[in-house]
């Protein structure tokens, strides 16, 4: 899926090596299977709300604090999948995000939900710019350790600064209205979920779609290279110190993004939730949940996790300690993540359709699911 | 968090009373970043998980005091401090075997793999010992105030001259000699040279015959039985939290980023400054003391990015 053979920027029929192709954003290619999964996942996306609403599974707010955290997790991503660049510390961006909706509306006065999205952003990516800029000398442990520090650092100076209302933290209400209006409309609170549900849709996609262009680009290319070997790469030209750069400042605006929009959604930020390194271990894990070597992985990691742990006070407040049997679960026995796995067990569904159909070899399939999963715990210990 | 008794003082003798919680600080900060400094120079693994062993050193020495003076009840100031270091040993013994069998159910597995796995993997650690301290010893943090107390009742104007709190000064020496007996392991003992020639050529290390599998069994007992000993000593000062070690580890990467990745005189170098650097930054500005060891790390990143010392092969 690489180079451009043309294309536009609206999806069209293709006709390549005897199979039918969709081509999108100029000359990007899926499989119609994987079309059909895209556009499942699309119109699910969209009855989301009223299903929810009816079924009342799920707080719709649960899913939607999910699918921010799949942004961010997507964001994050960028620098775990190819630069192998292991960031503690990206909820930095993501808390930075947070508080400057939270602030500007509180303190500020400001009411345009967008203009709280927009500066949310900005400063988000403005503080990962200068992150980026203090650690772009390093890479491996020491990146990960700095990132650490540099996420804690935030996350001290706010717990402790009165401005910021210590561990109180700060209410996303501004004083005309009590809630951010979109296009100065002011919405109910079950209609002001929906709305920030849509939008956080729209946004998802154009991020992914963007994500997808991106990382299979010169510049996504460049940072694989730094990923498998940092001195080769600079050989070869590459200006590794500035890449790593970009790619932290461009993660940054993912995650700034998701914090405002966090912002919105639950209309007030405490330290604790936004800036703690605990959040960066989540989203970290987000990619790894999701499968950190795909593109929707991160952002289903996301979703899934959240759901997860805002489900399971209802069975047992030890919702850390599940976390974290998930954590070894996924790191010892499915180390691709829940995308991944599903992406290998593609094969073995061909293998499965071709034993329905030839019932003399469906046994060997059945007997073959032991040793398929001795070798998946023996082969997840030797994943690199 | 550290609650150090409101010592504020202004002008040059609170200064100096400052400066003295700050070395205390920092040796507290020394045992915990020298664990977390063996562990990634020997064994390249970084272990999110660390400060929840100091945190579980404390709650495990909050049982472990409380056992011990239903037995004994100590008379002289003497005897309490017996008390208490026998206590934080026992409590770090017991934290360096639990340390051995998490070391060979999980981190054994990934020493191998990918970065990313291993931190994730620590995460999870993590995760999971908070739940476990929780579970076992509630929400609640647990203070110990009769040992802090039975230990001040030594008059310290009497040793130095004047009124600190003898409990401090207790752990600054006890520090003193925790270090003094490390640099020793790792200078002339026979297992610290060959710790340290496993950390400078693993390669090499396994061709001469050295196993390396023990050795990393007790190289992350060592750093266990080091955190658990610094969460027994502060804990009838500063109690219990299950969070309390967040600070501690976050502090640990800076004193490690500041000294020198793998150096232990590095990391006593490191873990002191930032002990005195951040206490003494109270007496300015209480919002300094949160921010002033990154504003260090900041400087010596710009500066000096490898760190004031350079590796762990060698002290110097």
């Amino acid at each position: 899926m690489s180079g451009n053979k043309g294309g536009g920027l609206f999806p069209t029929v293709v006709r390549a090596d005897g199979e039918k192709y969709i081509d999108l954003l100029y000359g990007k290619r899926i499989t119609t299977h994987q079309a059909k999964i895209i556009v499942g996942g699309l119109l699910l996306a969209l009855i989301a709300p009223d299903v929810l609403r009816i079924t009342g599974v799920l707080h719709l707010r649960i899913l939607l604090t999910g699918i921010i955290w799949g942004l961010a997790a997507v964001g994050l991503n960028l620098l775990t999948r190819h630069s192998e660049l292991h960031s503690f510390g990206h909820a930095a961006f993501f808390g930075t995000g947070a508080y400057t909706a939270a602030i500007l509306a509180s303190k500020f006065g400001v009411t345009s939900a967008f203009g709280l999205l927009a500066a949310a952003t900005l400063v988000g990516t403005l503080v990962a710019v200068i992150v980026g800029f203090l650690v772009k000398r390093n890479a491996g442990l020491t990146f990960a350790l700095l990132m650490l520090a540099f996420g804690q650092l935030l996350f001290s100076y706010v717990r402790q600064s009165q401005y910021f209302n210590f561990t109180n933290g700060v209410p996303v209400r501004p004083e005309e209205t009590g809630v951010p209006l979109f296009l100065g409309i002011e919405f109910g609170n079950e209609a002001y979920q929906v709305v920030v549900y849509y939008l956080s849709i729209v946004i998802v996609v154009v991020a992914l779609l963007i994500t997808w262009r991106v990382v299979s680009s010169g510049f996504g290319y460049a940072q694989y290279a730094i990923g498998q070997d940092k001195t080769r790469a600079e050989y070869i030209g590459i200006d590794v110190e500035n890449q790593i750069w970009r790619v932290v400042s461009i993660s940054g605006i993912y995650c700034g993004l998701a914090g405002g929009l966090f912002a919105l959604v639950t209309q007030h930020v405490l330290p604790g939730e936004t800036l703690h390194f605990f959040v960066s271990g989540h989203l970290l894990f987000m990619g790894i949940l999701g499968g950190y070597q795909t593109l929707l992985g991160p952002f289903v990691g996301g979703v899934v996790l959240t759901v997860l742990q805002k489900f399971t006070p209802q069975i047992t407040s030890y919702f850390n300690f599940l976390t974290g049997a998930v954590v070894l679960v996924i790191v010892f026995v499915f180390p691709k993540g829940i995308v991944g796995t599903i992406q290998e067990a593609d094969l073995s569904r061909e293998r499965f359709r071709y034993a329905l159909s030839n019932p003399s070899v469906a046994r060997d399939w059945f007997t073959n699911r032991t040793e398929y999963w001795k070798q998946r715990i023996t082969s997840a210990m030797e994943e690199r | 968090m550290f609650e150090l008794l409101p010592l504020q003082g202004i002008g040059s003798f609170g200064l100096f009373i400052q400066l003295l919680n700050g070395i205390m600080f920092g040796f507290i900060l020394f045992l915990v970043a020298s664990g977390i400094s063996i562990s990634l120079g020997v064994m390249g693994i970084l272990n999110v998980a660390h400060g929840a062993l100091y945190a579980l050193g404390a709650f495990v020495s909050f049982s472990v005091f409380t056992t011990l003076l239903q037995q004994f009840t100590p008379n002289a100031a003497v005897e309490w401090i017996l008390l208490l270091i026998g206590g934080a040993l026992i409590s770090a013994t017991v934290i360096a075997l639990f340390s051995v069998v998490l070391e060979v159910l999980f981190y054994r597995r990934v020493y191998e793999r990918n970065l990313l796995y291993q931190i994730i993997m620590t995460f999870g650690i993590l995760l999971i010992l908070r739940d476990l301290m929780r579970f076992f010893w509630g929400r609640q943090s647990q203070t110990f105030s009769d040992l802090y107390q039975g230990i001040n009742s030594i008059n310290s104007t009497e040793l130095i001259g004047f009124w600190y709190p003898t409990f401090n000064l207790v752990l600054i020496v006890t520090g003193t000699i925790l270090a003094i007996g490390l640099f020793w392991f790792f200078e002339e003992s026979k297992t610290g040279l060959i710790i340290r020639s496993i950390a400078l050529d693993r390669e090499m290390a396994t061709a001469i015959g050295i196993d390396t599998k023990r050795n990393f069994m007790l190289v992350f007992a060592l750093s266990a039985f080091l955190a658990g000993f610094a969460g027994a000593m502060i804990m009838p000062q500063a109690g219990a939290t299950i969070g309390m070690g967040d600070t501690p580890l976050v502090l640990s990467f800076v004193i490690v980023v500041i000294g020198g990745m793998g150096s232990l005189y590095g990391s006593l170098a490191g873990a002191l400054a930032v002990g005195i650097f951040s206490r003494m930054a109270i007496v300015f500005s209480p919002t300094l003391e949160f921010v002033a060891p990154y504003l260090l790390m900041i400087i010596i990143l710009l500066y000096r990015p490898e760190g004031l010392f350079s590796s762990w092969s060698e002290p110097a």
